[in-house]
């Protein structure tokens, strides 16, 4: 079976003079959970933009899709979406819809059905009729899932979920999204620059540094001397309570 | 208020007041997102550059050089007679072309590009004026508008246009919602947004260019700013504040015109005033209603 979305040495950026990633291979599979994580700075946003068909590869090849196109369930960084705008999270989460209602006509019952159920799975069915403006950082998070997973998508990608959040918030929202994958077996992309939040959740974590990628399996990228490598810091990794703890080790130096 | 009523029976203000109402309800319906979209000066830019291709079209130079493309096309001769309108809205179209150059926007500020282009604008159209000081009258007519001097074919235009931006915002709403609020999640869900953004630029470069044919740049960024904001400062419902803005738009149109009459002010100035008006009334109300919810609570 082909994977889902296959980038194969492909270069990515804004133009030739602007290239930003090279020689990346990356595949995603059907119903697999794949964290990307970088430093600020990296192109995780390069990557996240190309993966969605938003950008042309400069080279080398992306395929998206198993012959037809992929249908996106994206939930950008909270920040940038504008939290001032008059609009109830019903009206948001029926957004995801738009693209099956089609031109000159308003969603109909069946759409907002659908928005309904996303809403139940993100659990803030009752804040519906609420103002996004007036909700936590937590609950806007999570009508931006609603909306994603009211698209039906065959991938759910994810960019900085947690930003700004509380530790609570933080945790009860990866929680959610593990609930959603394992649930209904959604494709899910995480993309952060917290290598801590996509290592306990994920089952494969890309790490983009120096301008490359490394993928591979949680457990196998989860090693202290390859994290170390990658970050060209002393990176500890410790297993606290059956989670994976990461923790940059004092006084020494990387060999 | 006999005088008002019997100003008001004459062509002539019946006219003025029907302009007014029609550049007010497109403007202030428009301007609910051109407030949420943060680009308030945008429309202060267009309207500049509109006024510049009117100024323009008063010039001896541009004046032949339209005449003569006209010739060469057959069928256009018409447009002779809407010079300073059709020289607005295509000033209009190219600043509409160069604000969406997504490249520009990479290397400078949004604001500063905006800001060039209305400071150069207006200092292009007083040189434009100046040049020829024949037209110099007519010319700041076609710029600054004249309500109560409005004839029945600018009523047709505005009305015409108003009616085709309305049935375009009316048919293409909640994409036009979706791009403002979320443009990079609409480009996800499969919408052009670049060229969504180009049309609904469109849509509102259009209208101001030919509402301030009629009603002057002032009286136009008022009602794009003016009546929305207020609106926006009395409810959190997009389709409510919609029906605000142009209901206080309207209401402000009626109130400035009825007092010009009174105490024979212009009309676009005193129509300006009662929009500011409305803003303090409501924005005062709403904090004393506040005030008074809290005190009653504790």
């Amino acid at each position: 079976m082909p994977a889902l979305i296959e980038f194969k040495d492909a270069a990515l950026g804004y133009g030739p003079r602007s290239m930003v990633l090279s020689g990346i291979n990356l595949s995603v599979e059907r119903g697999e959970f794949l964290g990307i994580v970088g430093p600020n700075g990296s192109g995780k946003t390069t990557l996240l933009r190309t993966l969605l068909g938003l950008l042309p590869p400069l080279g080398g090849s992306v395929r998206i899709g198993e012959g037809v196109p992929l249908r996106y369930g994206y939930v950008p960084q909270r920040d940038t979406v504008d939290s001032l705008f008059p609009i109830t999270v019903e009206e948001i989460v029926l957004m995801g819809r738009y693209r099956r209602v089609g031109l000159l006509r308003r969603p109909g019952r069946a759409d907002r059905d659908a928005a309904q159920r996303a809403l139940e799975h993100v659990g803030i069915a009752d804040l519906a009729r609420r103002n996004y403006p007036e909700l936590s950082g937590g609950q806007k998070q999570r009508a931006l899932i609603a909306r994603a997973l009211a698209t039906e998508p065959d991938v759910l990608v994810l960019d900085e979920p947690t930003n700004g959040m509380d530790l609570a918030s933080e945790h009860a929202l990866l929680e959610l999204v593990r609930r959603l994958h394992l649930e209904s077996g959604l494709t899910v992309i995480l993309v952060s620059h917290l290598l801590a939040n996509v290592a306990n959740v994920t089952e494969r974590i890309a790490i983009i540094a120096a301008g490359g990628l490394e993928v591979g399996a949680r457990s196998e990228m989860l090693s202290s001397e390859r994290l170390s490598r990658l970050y060209g810091l002393p990176v500890g990794v410790h297993i606290v309570d059956g989670r994976s703890a990461i923790v940059i080790r004092s006084g020494e130096a990387t060999g | 208020m006999t005088n008002v009523l019997e100003l008001l029976q004459l062509q002539l203000v019946q006219q003025a007041v029907l302009a007014a109402l029609i550049v007010g309800a497109i403007c202030c319906y428009l301007g609910v997102f051109v407030v949420l979209k943060r680009i308030v000066f945008v429309g202060a830019a267009l309207a500049e550059v509109s006024a510049l291709g009117a100024a323009a079209a008063a010039l001896p130079v541009v004046g032949l050089l339209f005449q003569h493309t006209l010739e060469s096309i057959p069928g256009l001769h018409f447009l002779e007679h809407y010079r300073p309108l059709v020289l607005a809205v295509l000033s209009m179209l190219l600043a509409v072309a160069f604000f969406s150059q997504q490249k520009l926007s990479r290397q400078l500020p949004r604001e500063a590009i905006i800001g060039a282009v209305y400071a150069g604008a207006a200092g292009l159209t007083l040189l434009a004026l100046n040049a020829n000081p024949s037209g110099k009258e007519h010319a700041m007519e076609a710029i600054q508008g004249s309500i109560v001097g409005v004839d029945p074919l600018e009523i047709w235009e505005i009305g015409i246009t108003a009616a085709v931006v309305g049935l375009v915002q009316f048919l293409f709403y909640k994409e036009f919602v979706l791009i403002s609020f979320d443009p990079e999640v609409a480009r996800t869900l499969g919408f052009r947004s670049s060229r969504w953004e180009l049309g609904w630029y469109l849509t509102l470069g259009i209208t101001i260019a030919v509402s301030i044919h009629v009603a002057g740049t002032i009286l136009v960024f008022a009602y794009l700013v003016i009546p929305p904001v207020t609106a926006l400062l009395l409810t959190r419902r997009l389709p409510m504040a919609l029906t605000l803005s142009v209901l206080l738009g309207v209401l402000a149109t009626v109130g400035g015109v009825l007092t010009a009459l009174t105490l024979d002010w212009q009309p676009g100035p005193s129509i300006v005033a009662f929009c500011v008006a409305e803003f303090f009334v409501c924005w005062i109300g709403k904090t004393g209603v506040g005030l008074l919810g809290r005190t009653a609570r504790t």
